[in-house]
């Protein structure tokens, strides 16, 4: 019997130290630890509406965090039953988790292999296209031959500008980057382009009310205080901030008022104006409500935005795509404009981005300037 | 008699033909020295045309130098309920300078854009007086 206990005892050890490796394997351990659903939520197959939906998660609901996409809106979760098997694997959207604030997604793995979407499951060939397109696309080379023009013609790498309708002229749309008491949340990979660009974030000359592709380019619409004879708000706007990047949103004004054919060329127009003077474009879709006058012409000037966005290889930002997914398409009680939160800073800290509009345009424009900081200015200056 | 009354006839026609080339000259003279009726009177009619994104108006009033914009320049105003309100334009003396008070009133939605009328250049073309934009 004294043999036979060391040996026991050796068994015992064995099964104790195996038992927790046999439980990761029924339910692995998540990188990031446990969180909560904070409302009802459907989980689907990748991070996106278009992904097979494969249950639904209620309030309360502790899952595991796995990994996140690109942008850090979707997180891939996991929630297991009561004997630690997995019972729903998927996605969900960040807004509806109540994150533990100590939640970095610069510690979180990211996930590069899904898509944004899955088109295959949309049965619109025009609205498969557009889905199929990036949220946030990658930044070509080219724009670092753009940036180094700016350099020489003396443009401000830092600086920021926006160019569009009453979208953009929004005071909380990028404006809101200069403060100081922004609260990023569980987005800390963007302080660094939050800390660079920010502080030149303020109205433009070029974004109105009302303005569309063609009144950004006409002398009677400039501000007469801060602009010259004979100048355009885009180029008033260009002359007096002489910034590094621009982003450009047309459309849902231009809808209503001007054929398609003469939108893309006017947008060819204003990419390369904005190119000629050495400023970084960042073109973007703009979110529309499928219930409501103008959605068919909302999806086809969309395409033409793309189009037009493919054919000069300049940023683009999906804002359509990612907008889908929010209550009322992220838009505001007029079916046009895009919901602010009602905060005057930016918070990020209780998912915002998937409620408002603004706040997910916003989070989208940072994650545009985080590539750009990071794919051109950095690796151009080195 | 027969003669008198030849004679009489030929006085009358002559006399309207006298009547109508001094119609054409005092026409012509009514044009002012530039010979194509008032610049100011142009530059109002170009500034509704443009307004009401009436693009024939435009077209007929917009100098050949500026040909390029036409298109820029009717549908400017086309994202907008816009209108004019208390337009007076002036010549500023013999110039080519037309300079208007008053302003364009944009509408979208709720909310009032108001563009201040300025001072605009004007070209003769054709013998009519064009709107050539914006004086410096």
């Amino acid at each position: 019997m004294l043999r036979v206990l060391p040996r026991l005892c050796l068994l015992l050890l064995m099964v104790i130290g195996i038992a927790p490796i046999i439980a990761q394997e029924a339910a692995p351990a998540s990188p990031t630890g446990q969180t909560v659903m904070n409302r009802t939520a459907i989980v689907y197959a990748g991070p996106g509406d278009t992904f097979r939906q494969l249950g639904v998660l209620r309030a309360g609901h502790s899952v595991a965090l796995v990994e996140r996409n690109r942008i850090g809106n979707w997180l891939h979760i996991r929630q297991n039953d009561r004997n630690g098997f997995v019972r729903l694997d998927g996605w969900v959207m960040t807004g509806s988790l109540t994150l533990p604030p100590e939640v970095r997604f610069s510690q979180v793995p990211v996930n590069i292999t899904l898509p944004d979407a899955d088109p295959s499951n949309v049965d619109n060939a025009l609205l498969q296209q557009l889905y199929a397109v990036p949220v946030i696309s990658d930044v070509s080379d080219r724009m670092r031959q753009v940036y180094r023009l700016g350099q020489t013609l003396g443009m401000h790498s830092y600086v920021i500008t926006k160019v569009g309708d009453s979208l953009s002229f929004n005071p909380m749309y990028l404006e809101p980057m200069s403060r100081n008491d922004n609260d990023l949340g569980p987005y800390d990979y963007l302080a660094d382009a939050l800390t660079y660009f920010g502080p030149s974030a303020a109205p433009s000359a070029a974004a109105s009310i009302g303005l569309n592709v063609f009144s950004v380019f006409d002398p009677g619409w400039k501000r007469k205080a801060q602009c010259r004879a004979n100048e355009s708000p885009l180029a008033c706007e260009y002359r007096q901030k002489q910034p590094g990047v621009a982003f450009i949103l047309f459309g849902p004004n231009d809808v209503r008022a001007v054929n398609v054919d003469k939108f893309r060329t006017q947008m060819q127009k204003i990419v390369e104006e904005t190119e000629q003077r050495g400023i970084i474009p960042v073109l973007s879709t703009f979110s529309a409500d499928p219930n409501r006058r103008y959605w068919d012409e909302a999806v086809i000037f969309n395409l033409a935005i793309v189009d037009v966005a493919w054919q000069y290889d300049v940023p683009l930002i999906n804002l359509w795509a990612a907008a889908r997914p929010l209550p009322d398409y992220g838009l505001d009680a007029d079916h046009v404009h895009m919901k602010n939160s009602g905060f005057l800073y930016l918070k990020y800290s209780t998912g915002h981005e998937s409620l408002y509009g603004t706040s997910l345009r916003n989070l989208l424009s940072l994650v545009m300037l985080d590539e750009i900081l990071h794919t051109v200015i950095l690796e151009t200056d080195g | 008699m027969r003669k008198w009354f030849a004679v009489g006839t030929r006085y009358i026609v002559s006399l309207q033909v006298l009547m109508l080339v001094l119609v054409l000259l005092l026409a012509a003279c009514a044009g002012g020295e530039a010979g194509g009726g008032d610049p100011a009177d142009a530059v109002e009619k170009y500034l509704t045309s443009k307004v009401a994104g009436d693009a024939d108006g435009v077209k007929a009033l917009l100098c050949s130098a500026m040909e390029a914009d036409l298109d820029r320049e009717a549908n400017s105003f086309a994202a907008v309920d816009a209108s004019l309100e208390g337009m007076d334009c002036q010549r500023d003396g013999s110039s080519d300078v037309v300079r208007c008070a008053g302003k364009i009133v944009a509408v979208y939605g709720t909310e009032n854009m108001d563009f201040p009328l300025g001072a605009y250049k004007v070209v003769q073309e054709g013998g009519e007086w064009k709107w050539c934009g914006e004086a410096g």
